[in-house]
């Protein structure tokens, strides 16, 4: 490795996992340069309807880490760009990366949209899969960043040499440059990050579906489009070929995935849920929808995957029919799809649909695998990314690391999970060079304006014609010029663009103004930008205020123009009645304390630790028992192959080794005060005198537990055993178990049953590592599995192929009909045969039982403790399930491993690794940032009723002793969320929010009703 | 053009119209047939089925002789195109049998599909019609042998194959779409299970049928055959009447390329496609 390091990381790829990957970075204190190859980041997230198993929507939960990622200084979007080449080594690359011509000047493009409107040529608009028209200049979609048109060249008239310059002439922005060429970029950067994301299997080679000739038969992304408010019918659910309401709507999934023939052996992961969430959706759309979903097995093996899908099946009223559809034929008059299957009694049945939705397979796309090529990346055998199971983010080559469904197929929350992790791994190697390459913006000290009359600027934003086509801007400015306060009124084309953005600060220096409105579109996108742009010019963020004139106004009262007129004077009233009355609150920097507290030592707490300590923080490191390890001592090797000892011995040896780490062993955790930054623990070894650590952040990898059945005769036979015990025995190389005649395996023993709802999601790997070893020790072996879906997800798939192929057998059962075990001198175990009818009876030597991994039940303490949430099955419930999944909702600690939920080593590890970057990024700040807009109590006013103290879901007012018997509230900023529920239920009145006080509030619904 | 040619012993029989109509098609696109000396049976239909050694010699005779000619072999029946490519695989990966038959993949196997959809021919078909099949609606009926089994085959596509379509659309018929083209009509099954023959092939015509084709067109002699002389069993059966001509696509090669001698061959049909080629003006 190099020694001259540097602290800049190139991330390849836009989409959710890029776009994580690359904010952790910067948080960490590295520049980046995030390399998207189409003109907008966002990549699938972006066009996704709702994601499960929330139901989110996709955009509204994605947007605004967009939004942070544009403003951030520290990461520089490479859009419409392509690496072309690297040179050097982990720690000092040189990468050139090619920037294609947009032939729009992205500096001076607002983004008005004008030339899209006034371009002749009308062009399939591929975003939405063809189901609608865009024009040859065009953005993707309305929020893509950077937000910047594009010139398709392969459309555009002038580049297919006739006459037009249309869009040339109508730009006000005088943006468009026909004759712009590509830019080189030649970077330094210190690491590579892998986020290239996945295309959909070409569907041309499954034409058996008919996708491509038959308009009705849409893969799974069309469906995403056509459920999207933003979509091409405008989130109506209608069918390509005659714009009909579906009613009928089939599901069919493995197209293109689980087929070897196909050259797509592999699980594609997502499509189960993807589908299922579909179905539910488009039945809450529109509740005369009849979904069919046709499946193989239904792989609901995430966090609260399960669940959905029965609800699916038993409340919304899903049809999930188990048989793969063999091909869809098409009505040629109605352009209806036929469907034949084979039903659970083996009959041939023939139904009609209005629409078919193909789950396709999800591959790396060409420009991956030739991108992987030029970084000289290896690929599998599948092109997927090799990394190894104990180095989940790490590619073939040092600095190089992968994140994402390039590694293997994953959803959302593991995708995150892994850029999280990339980002710290890439921080572990780099971290000598924080902060060298970043650069903190230089602002102008801060306007004291307190006592001073309101002097208001009001900025109209026309919005190109968004509003101004509907509101008479000219008109508002002069009606609200008069307003008490106002002192400066203008309008302007594009408010956010570059040019109105320096005439507002320019504005507010000239006229001294101390109150800044901007009316013009959400708050929620473009506040921070205005925000910003008032502290350069020395004013306080908090009294910027905004007036939503066109998602509030012009957008709906298109046909009520006038009305529209005097709806956005109203709102910009109301906005100077607020913003008078506001006032400028100091967000707040507290000190920490710089080290950090791993709960647990197995696998997740070292990993974990041993990334802290890399970066420099000390940690401290519990272990409630005498020894590191945790579960992953009990396992021999993963399912790829790769020996789990030597690693946890090399882990184990790192970690003691490490002065940083202090380890506790036989330690419990007895009281937890304080707060991010500032926690004390006291902690309790070989039950000795307590012990406080004060520590700034606390990762919880405390894992979980194989459940003792019940059932299946556990217990009362040596020969009956549970996966970690059949372990030992294979470990042991026992005979009889390695030599026996007939093993038989029963798959969700204790899951997915009503005690506990959760699919274990190791098990069917599990057993199926099992069985080809078993099968390979003794291929005379009768080896039987018997299970209620196999779930060998992703690249697991292959391996349960592998089974088959050595003769392993499975077979289905029902939950109704379980299997029945009679111990004698055989292990007797009957369960009813789907396939041939009838009861199979098999004389087993022995039986494995694939045992549920519960959580701990002390979580429920550990939780209280930390005041984190654990969800209704009782493992630690993160912050969000989708897209911030290491996380809690309680600042500064953070979750890895099975204490999350059950996952293979290779999810833990970079679960741990996700952990530990996020706990970094805190500790690496050195302060701990409060936003100003909490809750305070006047002592005045407060007659200590406590009544904040029960309502506060945080825990965060205290009834504090001023005088012998008066108490008196006090809030602690640092914890306070500022939800306002203390506010609402004092009854005094001496518990306000900052920002949100009842003169605020109260000015503003006064002036909507003066 | 020079090809060597494997008409093989349905074209001397039940499908001479498919045998003759090849010939005057090949003949008016400059290709130049040459038959093979001494061909023998290929097998089809009952050797593979119950003798794996001669599955491949009684083929592999004939490959010999093609091979000693030195040109590609076109195969017009579905069934011989099948065993004839089969076997120069099997040749090819299995030496002992390579050592009685010392065949060495010079020479091709060709389909009388893939013949006419090579790029040169094709251009050629344009170029030469005479008689555009204005107005004749028609649908293309691969059968099952034409895309089956895939590996060996290599069709086009095999769910959804164009070759047909693209040669008809040259021909100028008007081509409809319909989603039948590889579907079984029963062809092998007809001695044995009438039954299911009747069943699969009504499925053919109804859809033939409610699509309004004029005829329907194949390559497939069992197909055409078996198509062809149901249909009066059909109508007897269901009281409604079935007479959809099922018409060779070099039959109407021949007719748009300006054959004199055609109508010779629908004498041979049994639903004679006369009348409904006459109604387009067609002969």
């Amino acid at each position: 490795m190099t020694d001259k390091k540097i602290g800049a990381v190139l991330t390849v790829g836009g989409g959710i996992g890029g776009v994580q990957t690359s904010l952790d970075l910067a948080e960490s204190g590295f520049k980046v340069y995030l390399v998207e190859e189409k003109p907008c980041i966002g990549g699938v997230m972006a066009q996704l309807d709702k994601t499960f198993p929330t139901n989110d929507c996709s955009a509204c939960i994605f947007s605004p880490k967009l939004q942070t990622l544009a403003q951030n200084p520290n990461i520089e979007i490479l859009a419409y760009s392509q690496v072309e080449g690297i040179e050097g080594e982990a720690g000092n690359f040189h990468v050139k990366v090619r920037q294609k011509a947009r032939y729009v000047d992205p500096d001076k493009c607002t983004s008005c949209g004008t030339c899209a409107e006034k371009c002749p040529t009308r062009v399939p608009n591929e975003y939405n899969f063809g189901h609608d028209i865009r024009k040859a200049i065009y953005k993707d979609y309305a929020q893509g960043i950077p937000s910047v048109f594009t010139i398709d060249t392969e459309h555009c008239r002038v580049f297919q040499g006739k006459k037009c310059g249309v869009c040339a002439k109508v730009c006000p922005a005088d943006a468009i440059d026909y004759e712009q060429k590509d830019t080189i970029f030649d970077l330094d950067v210190g690491a590579v990050i892998l986020t290239p994301g996945y295309e959909l299997f070409d569907t041309a080679r499954i034409s058996e579906y008919g996708h491509g000739r038959m308009p009705n038969v849409v893969t799974n992304l069309e469906m995403e489009r056509i459920l999207s408010a933003s979509g091409p019918f405008e989130g109506e659910i209608r069918r390509p070929s005659d714009g009909a309401h579906p009613h009928k709507i089939a599901w069919i999934q493995c197209v293109g995935s689980r087929d070897r023939r196909k050259g797509m052996p592999h699980c594609s992961s997502v499509c189960c849920m993807a589908s299922i969430k579909e179905a539910v959706i488009a039945k809450e759309h529109d509740a005369s929808v009849e979904p069919t979903i046709f499946y193989m097995d239904i792989r609901a093996y995430g966090k609260d995957f399960d669940k959905y899908y029965e609800r699916a099946k038993n409340q919304t009223g899903v049809r999930f029919i188990r048989s793969m559809v063999s091909r869809v034929v098409e009505d040629p008059l109605t352009h209806n799809l036929l469907i034949t299957y084979l039903d659970e009694g083996d009959q041939l049945i023939t139904e009609t649909f209005d629409l078919v939705v193909l789950a396709v397979g999800i591959k790396t796309s060409e420009s991956t695998v030739k991108a992987a090529g030029l970084l000289s990346v290896d690929l599998d055998e599948n092109n997927f990314c090799l990394t190894g199971d104990f180095e989940p983010v790490q590619t073939s080559r040092p600095g190089i690391f992968v994140a994402g469904v390039f590694q293997a197929p994953k959803d959302i929350p593991q995708t995150v999970m892994e850029a999280s992790a990339a980002a710290g791994v890439a921080t572990r190697l780099l971290a000598s060079e924080r902060d060298t390459l970043t650069k903190k913006k230089e602002l102008p000290p801060e306007r004291d304006v307190s006592g001073e009359e309101p002097r208001i600027g009001v900025f109209v934003c026309k919005c190109g014609i968004n509003i101004a086509s509907t509101v008479q801007v000219p008109e508002v400015v002069e009606r609200i010029r008069e307003l008490p306060g106002v002192v400066y009124a203008g309008e302007s084309l594009f408010t956010c663009s570059q040019d109105a953005l320096a005439n507002i600060k320019e504005t507010i220096e000239t006229n001294r103004l101390n109150r800044l409105i901007v009316a013009s579109c959400t708050p929620r996108t473009h506040r921070p930008l205005f925000q910003e742009t008032a502290r350069e010019a020395g004013l306080n963020k908090y009294l910027v205020e905004m007036a939503n004139i066109r998602e509030h106004c012009s957008w709906v009262h298109m046909k009520e123009k006038d009305q529209a007129t005097d709806k956005a004077v109203d709102l910009i009233r109301m906005a100077v009645s607020r913003v008078r009355q506001l006032e400028q609150i100091e967000d707040q920097q507290l000190e920490m304390v710089s080290s950090a507290l791993v709960i647990g030592g197995g696998v997740a707490g070292m990993v974990a630790a041993l990334n802290l300590a890399d970066q420099g923080f000390p940690v401290h490191l519990l272990e409630r028992t005498d020894t590191l390890g945790g579960k992953a001592r009990s396992l021999n090797h993963t399912l790829k192959g790769e020996e789990v000892r030597p690693f946890l011995d090399n882990l184990i040896e790192k970690v003691t080794a490490d002065e940083r780490i202090s380890l506790h062993f036989n330690s419990v955790i007895d009281s937890v005060e304080g707060f991010i930054g500032n926690f004390k623990t006291k902690i309790s070894s070989d039950g000795g005198e307590p012990q406080e650590i004060e520590h700034g952040v606390a990762v919880v990898a405390t894992g979980a537990e194989e459940w003792k059945p019940d059932i299946y005769g556990y217990g009362t036979d040596p020969r009956i055993r549970t996966h970690l015990e059949m372990n030992e025995a294979m470990k042991a190389d026992d005979p009889a178990v390695m030599k026996a005649d007939t093993t038989v395996f029963i798959q969700c023993v204790g899951s997915r049953c009503e005690e506990r709802p959760w699919c274990s999601k190791v098990c069917c790997n599990h057993t199926v590592m099992d069985s080809i070893e078993l099968k390979k020790a003794n291929p005379e072996a009768r080896i039987f599995v018997l299970y209620r879906d196999i779930r060998t997800f992703g690249l697991n798939e292959p391996y349960y192929e592998e089974a088959r192929r050595l003769g392993v057998i499975f077979a289905r059962f029902e939950p109704e009909n379980p299997p029945e075990v009679t111990v004698g001198d055989k292990i007797v175990v009957r369960v009813k045969d789907l396939v041939l009818g009838g009861t199979m009876t098999l004389e087993a030597d022995n039986l494995v039982l694939a045992a549920a991994i519960i959580p701990l039940e002390d979580n429920a303490e550990l939780a209280r403790l930390f005041k984190l949430s654990t969800n209704e099955d009782g493992y630690f419930l993160e912050a969000h399930m989708k897209l911030r999944p290491v996380d809690f909702a309680t600042d500064g600690v953070f979750l890895a491993g099975l204490a999350h939920y059950p996952k293979p080593l290779d999810e833990t590890i970079a679960q741990a690794e996700a952990a530990a970057s996020h706990a970094a990024q805190i500790l690496a700040r050195g302060y701990v940032e409060a936003p100003g807009m909490v809750s305070s109590v006047d002592s005045f006013l407060c007659r200590g009723c406590g009544r904040c103290v029960d309502i506060c879901p945080f825990g965060v007012p205290e009834l504090k002793e001023t005088e012998p018997g008066v108490f008196v509230s006090e809030i602690n900023p640092a914890l306070c969320k500022g939800c306002g529920a203390c506010a609402v239920v004092c009854p005094t009145g001496a518990a306000t929010i900052r920002h949100f006080k009842d003169d605020q509030i109260g000015d503003m619904i006064d002036a909507a009703f003066a | 053009m020079e090809i060597s040619y494997y008409p093989g012993c349905t074209l001397t029989g039940s499908a001479q119209d498919l045998d003759e109509s090849f010939r005057s098609a090949a003949a008016r696109l400059d290709i130049n047939l040459k038959e093979i000396p001494d061909w023998t049976c290929c097998g089809a239909s009952s050797a593979h089925m119950v003798d794996a050694y001669l599955e491949t010699a009684l083929p592999a005779h004939d490959l010999m002789a093609a091979q000693d000619i030195g040109l590609d072999v076109v195969a017009p029946c579905a069934a011989c195109h099948l065993r004839l490519k089969a076997a120069s695989r099997r040749l090819l990966e299995d030496e002992s049998l390579r050592a009685e038959f010392p065949f060495t993949g010079g020479i091709e196997v060709l389909a009388g599909l893939e013949l006419f959809s090579r790029k040169e021919v094709l251009a050629l078909v344009k170029e030469r019609v005479v008689k555009p099949l204005s107005g004749l609606r028609v649908v293309p009926y691969y059968g099952c042998l034409a895309v089956r089994p895939p590996e060996i085959i290599e069709p086009d596509d095999p769910e959804n194959p164009m070759a047909m379509d693209h040669l008809l659309e040259a021909l100028g018929a008007e081509v409809v779409s319909w989603p039948y083209k590889t579907d079984c009509c029963g062809g092998s099954l007809t001695l044995t299970r009438t039954d299911l023959v009747l069943k699969l092939s009504r499925k053919l015509l109804d859809m033939a049928l409610l699509v309004e084709a004029d005829a329907m067109v194949t390559f497939c002699p069992m197909c055409q055959a078996n198509l062809d002389t149901r249909q009066a069993e059909i109508s007897q059966e269901t009281g409604k009447l079935y007479e959809l001509p099922i018409i060779y696509l070099t039959e109407l090669m021949g007719v748009a390329l300006g054959e004199s001698g055609a109508r010779s061959w629908f004498s041979k049909h049994l639903v004679s496609p006369e009348r409904v080629l006459q109604a387009k003006g067609l002969l």
